[in-house]
């Protein structure tokens, strides 16, 4: 079995914090791109979106999903890119090679999670690369450790001995990835948010 | 495929990692800062810290940028045009702390210590209690002002005084609890995991991993909040009516027979008689010739006759069996007979007219949702209720909090495991020096009870009755203002009325921040302080337990911490002996004397537990002569307060509509249609109140001042999502900016508190722009004994504004 990391998020635990975004920031020295002057926004790796409310006051329900690159297993942004800038590790890890991004931005249209975004200072294309300095230490990901609802696991999901495996795997079919339809495989799977008796709503996967 | 990736700069290479404490909220998260060449380049949560269990948030994250802010003040200031003029010269520490001494010093001595006022923030950089040997010792002055009014100290505080008494440390704040062990959670007008209250760093994982084990949630709260969305139930309240709420969860607990029945006929005093002619409690001195005024009485079914409650001695009600309900004849010694009812019937009668149905009228909550979150939290095993402070920013504030108490008290969820818990430190020194004979006495108190110290351990002058006295002279001036990491101008009510004209009229001001700040362009002198990252710290106000902080870097500029500023301040004002501490190490080693530890050995986990000892009421640890039961006047947990009856406040609590609401003032609520949030943390959410606007991995989270309102008021006023927007009260207005979402109700608006704009030009910073403290109104309607403002559930309009205020920067306006 191959390796492949990725990261297992449990809806019913993020709280929507963002503190995710900020270690994120924070591990990579992402310009927040205003000094304390709003008009400009920065760029970062992890957007987390609120999903909903849907319903109607007082029946509503929301929940919060982190969205960062996928790292999938057949990724789009590797296809299309004319450099060989984007290339796939064999830990599983989609990378950018700064020196090779020629900055033409052909990857941006074909993430399917708009994920990747422009460093218009490098003039070159960035995105999350799972904080491969810290995995290889055998840390983990900035995110992963800040994570304010400890909302997060992240490990090897090509290992069925591994804790995001066997969460997996427990989580039958609560467990789900985003736009499955694309078949770009993504390493990071989602937990079902789960509604609670006072949310008599369905809620649409 | 390629097989190597191009290394980045990794910034944990030559790290060295320090643990400490963080306390850029209320703190208590142990976390692992990485220095390298002593500058401080990340911080991560510590997987040991007792309460985030290695989590961080994003203002902790953020907290690199917070430390090497640009906008930090990096050395001492002189004022050196007209004051509030913005204009400043680099000064010496020696030169500003001798011009605040000798001016200080010269007021003092004039005009007594009161004419000189402190302004006190959330005391996120000082430490908490030695700063009061300044204040009380050497300055002499009973004005501190903050705001408990509308926050703990004023509200909270002598709530549970009157109801349990002064009870050792923290717990006499009432807000601790044990969640660990919680099968029930309330979060009662808290956004929880927004608010990082006390001790509550660390919520988000032991909230989500509690939830996640079946623990049941319950929020109270207007807007579908983050916590919310996690909640079984959601109850969305009508602001304002908390208190109907709480009185008819008493009303189902008792009805119901919810109620830890042994707890209350045994240590509250449920059984004491209350006259019905007076609703006053019935004294021993009343029935029988030589009684004793403050001893209370019960009917004794076994006998069938009066009993005498002895709170001197401890002693069971053995032998007898107190009614606790009925109504009694009692023959008075002059004669006359009165009738009588235990106490427990009283606060039966009080609550029988609050049915889920009446509730529902009044709160806008389903009487169904009303029922079933009452069995919820009282039939769940242990429940804590996590006590929010928009119960205390309202005019019933006292009636509000003491129902809320009254249901953790009767459900038996006091001081036990996985309730709400009176967490102590026996032996752990805070310290303080008592003011000089006399200056009690001259406190602004603005005439409300619980600024004395008979009713709040920890009494303060009532704020708004300061400033007005600052800027009007009455009762006396006040002459100097000695401001500490404070921001009244953003933080207090009606800053602009009273409070600017006293900066403007004052002799003196010196202010002591981390950064400049509206408030802080007023000083004469600004004296530059540390963060908590850069000073060594023991503090005991969270939950579980004692925490600390060490400097893990040396202090950015010329900044100090406020230990300093004070020793060197005691020491040039003639009472170096009132700060024997040379450093902050021995003040903590000091604080700990007592305790099987030292700060060097305390830092390395950073954590000293509480010892686990629960109910302490029945082992006699709570009162001084170590009987069991509580330090109040009877002894007994007092249901009905012998405290509010001495000073003719209603003992019981009792409901009354906001002082602005369409059934008290429907001609007003024409004109100002909706119902006013403002203070609700929600909308201060990567901030801690009038902190961190300068911090830009947080401003760019909430760019500009948000306000809530839902798609239908919206759409009715002609206001789309990201307008800018006039928010109106009879008090004042303001700018926000329109964030359109079905999560409040359409009636209701919230408005985000302690906004300025740092980028705005000094001196101002646009202090009044999106200002939410400019709605409200202290000199309005207050609470009889707290005085607090009504901050939420006011009246308000809406409308369109052209745009953001002068020299907002809004690229994102549509």
């Amino acid at each position: 079995m191959t390796t492949q990391c990725g990261i297992l998020i449990d809806l019913n635990k993020c709280t929507g914090c963002n503190a995710c975004i900020v270690a994120c920031k924070q591990e990579f020295d992402l310009p927040p791109r205003m000094n304390a002057l709003p008009g400009t926004k920065g760029f970062s790796f992890i957007r987390v979106e609120c999903i909903g409310p849907e319903g109607e006051y007082p029946a509503l329900w929301m929940y919060y999903q982190p969205i960062f690159c996928m790292h999938c297993a057949d990724p789009p942004c590797v296809e299309v890119c004319p450099s060989e800038a984007i290339y796939k590790q064999t830990n599983g890890l989609v990378l950018i090679d700064k020196e090779a991004c020629t900055g033409c931005e052909a990857c941006l249209p074909a993430c399917p999670y708009d994920v990747i975004c422009m460093d218009n200072d490098q003039a070159v294309a960035r995105k999350c690369d799972l904080c491969e300095h810290l995995i290889e230490q055998g840390h983990q990901p900035a995110c992963v450790a800040a994570c304010n609802g400890g909302a997060m696991t992240s490990g090897d999901l090509g290992d069925e001995k591994s804790d995001i495996s066997k969460s997996r795997e427990g989580a039958g079919k609560d467990c789900f990835v985003l736009k499955p339809e694309n078949a770009t495989r993504p390493s990071i799977y989602y937990l079902e948010f789960r509604k609670k008796s006072s949310n008599r709503l369905e809620i649409p996967r | 495929m390629h097989s190597k990736s191009k290394k980045m700069p990794n910034k944990r290479d030559k790290c060295g990692i320090l643990k400490t404490t963080c306390f850029l909220c209320h703190g208590g998260c142990v976390l692992r800062a990485h220095i390298r060449a002593g500058k401080l380049v990340n911080l991560e949560g510590d997987p040991e810290g007792p309460l985030n269990l290695g989590s961080i948030c994003e203002k902790g994250k953020a907290a690199v940028q917070y430390v090497y802010s640009p906008y930090r003040l990096r050395h001492p200031l002189k004022r050196a045009g007209k004051r509030g003029a913005g204009k400043w010269k680099r000064i010496s520490w020696d030169e500003a702390l001798d011009i605040t001494a000798y001016n200080l010093l010269k007021i003092r001595d004039k005009y007594g210590g009161e004419s000189i006022a402190y302004a006190w923030g959330t005391c996120r950089v000082v430490h908490s209690y030695p700063r009061h040997i300044f204040y009380n010792g050497v300055l002499g002055t009973p004005n501190g002002i903050g705001v408990g009014h509308i926050c703990l100290t004023k509200t909270r505080m002598p709530v549970m005084n009157m109801t349990v008494g002064p009870i050792p440390g923290l717990a006499q704040t009432g807000i601790l609890r044990d969640i660990d062990r919680a099968d029930c959670i309330v979060a009662w007008g808290d956004t929880l995991i927004d608010s990082r209250n006390d001790g509550m760093g660390g919520v988000g994982k032991k909230l989500a991993g509690k939830l996640s084990g079946g623990c049941k949630l319950i929020v109270i709260d207007p807007v579908f909040t983050r916590a919310a969305s996690k909640a079984d139930i959601w109850l969305p309240i009508r602001p304002g009516t908390d208190l109907a709420l709480a009185l008819s969860w008493l009303n189902i607990i008792i009805s119901e027979g919810l109620y830890d029945q042994k707890f209350v006929a045994k240590w509250t005093n449920a059984p004491f008689l209350v006259r019905c002619d007076t609703k006053k409690l019935l004294r021993e001195s009343e029935i029988f010739n030589g009684g004793d005024s403050q001893k209370f009485i019960y009917w004794d079914q076994t006998s069938r006759f009066v009993k005498v409650w002895n709170h001197d001695r401890y002693m069971d009600f053995e032998n007898t069996e107190p009614a606790l309900a009925g109504s009694y004849g009692i023959l008075l010694k002059n004669g006359s007979e009165v009738e009588c009812r235990p106490v427990w019937q009283v606060l039966q009668d009080n609550v029988r007219e609050w049915t889920p149905e009446k509730t529902a009228k009044v709160t806008w909550i389903s009487s169904e949702k009303i029922r079933e979150s009452a069995r919820m939290y009282a039939g769940s095993g242990a429940a804590c209720i996590e006590w929010g402070v928009s119960m205390s920013q309202c005019s019933r504030s006292t009636a509000t909090n003491q129902a809320i108490l009254h249901l953790k008290a009767i459900t038996g969820n006091m001081d036990i495991p996985g309730g709400n818990a009176f967490w102590h430190i026996p032996g752990y020194k805070p310290s303080g020096t008592p003011l000089p004979v006399g200056q009690e006495e001259k406190r602004i108190t603005g005439g409300y009870v619980f600024s004395n110290p008979a009713m709040s351990p920890m009494p303060s002058a009532h704020q708004p009755a300061v400033w007005k006295a600052a800027a009007t002279g009455d009762p006396y001036t006040i002459r100097a203002l000695y401001g500490e990491s404070s921001n009244p101008l953003v933080g207090h009510e009606k800053p602009d009325r009273f409070i600017l004209e006293a900066l403007k009229k004052m002799d003196f001001i010196v202010w002591s921040d981390i950064t400049m700040t509206p408030s802080t362009q007023w000083a004469d002198i600004i004296l530059p302080v540390n963060t908590p990252f850069e000073r060594d710290w023991v503090h005991d106000a969270f939950d579980m337990g004692l925490f600390a902080g060490q400097a893990v870097i040396e202090p950015v500029g010329e900044s100090r911490s406020d230990f300093y500023i004070f020793r060197d301040l005691c020491r040039k004002m003639g009472n170096p002996d009132l700060w024997p501490w040379e450093t902050e190490r021995e003040l903590c080693d000091w604080k700990l004397e007592s305790l099987d530890i030292d700060f060097e050995k305390l830092i390395k986990t950073c954590f000293y537990p509480a010892p686990e000892i629960w109910n302490k009421h029945e082992k006699g640890l709570l009162r001084s002569d170590k009987n069991p039961g509580y330090p109040t006047p009877s002894g007994k947990l007092e249901l009905y307060a012998s405290l509010l009856e001495e000073v003719e406040l209603d003992p019981l609590p009792v409901f009354s509509y906001p002082p602005e609401c369409y059934e008290t003032t429907p001609q007003l609520a024409k004109d100002y249609p909706y119902i006013l949030i403002t203070g609700s943390r929600e909308l201060n959410f990567p901030y801690f109140h009038t902190q961190y606007h300068y911090v830009s991995w947080l401003r760019e989270m909430e760019p500009y001042p948000p306000v809530l309102l839902h798609p239908e008021t919206a759409m009715g006023l002609g206001i789309t999502e990201g307008n800018w927007v006039w928010i109106e009260t009879k008090h004042g207005k303001a700018r926000f900016k329109a964030r359109v979402t079905k999560r409040i109700h359409p009636k209701v608006i919230s408005v985000c508190h302690g906004w300025w704009y740092p980028e705005l030009p000094a001196p101002a910073h646009g202090v009044f722009e999106s200002n939410a403290n400019v709605l409200v109104d202290p000199q309005g309607a207050t609470d009889p004994a707290s005085g607090t403002t009504e901050l939420r559930g006011l009246l308000c309009k809406a409308y369109k504004a052209d745009g953001p205020p002068q020299g907002v920067k809004d690229n994102s306006e549509v």
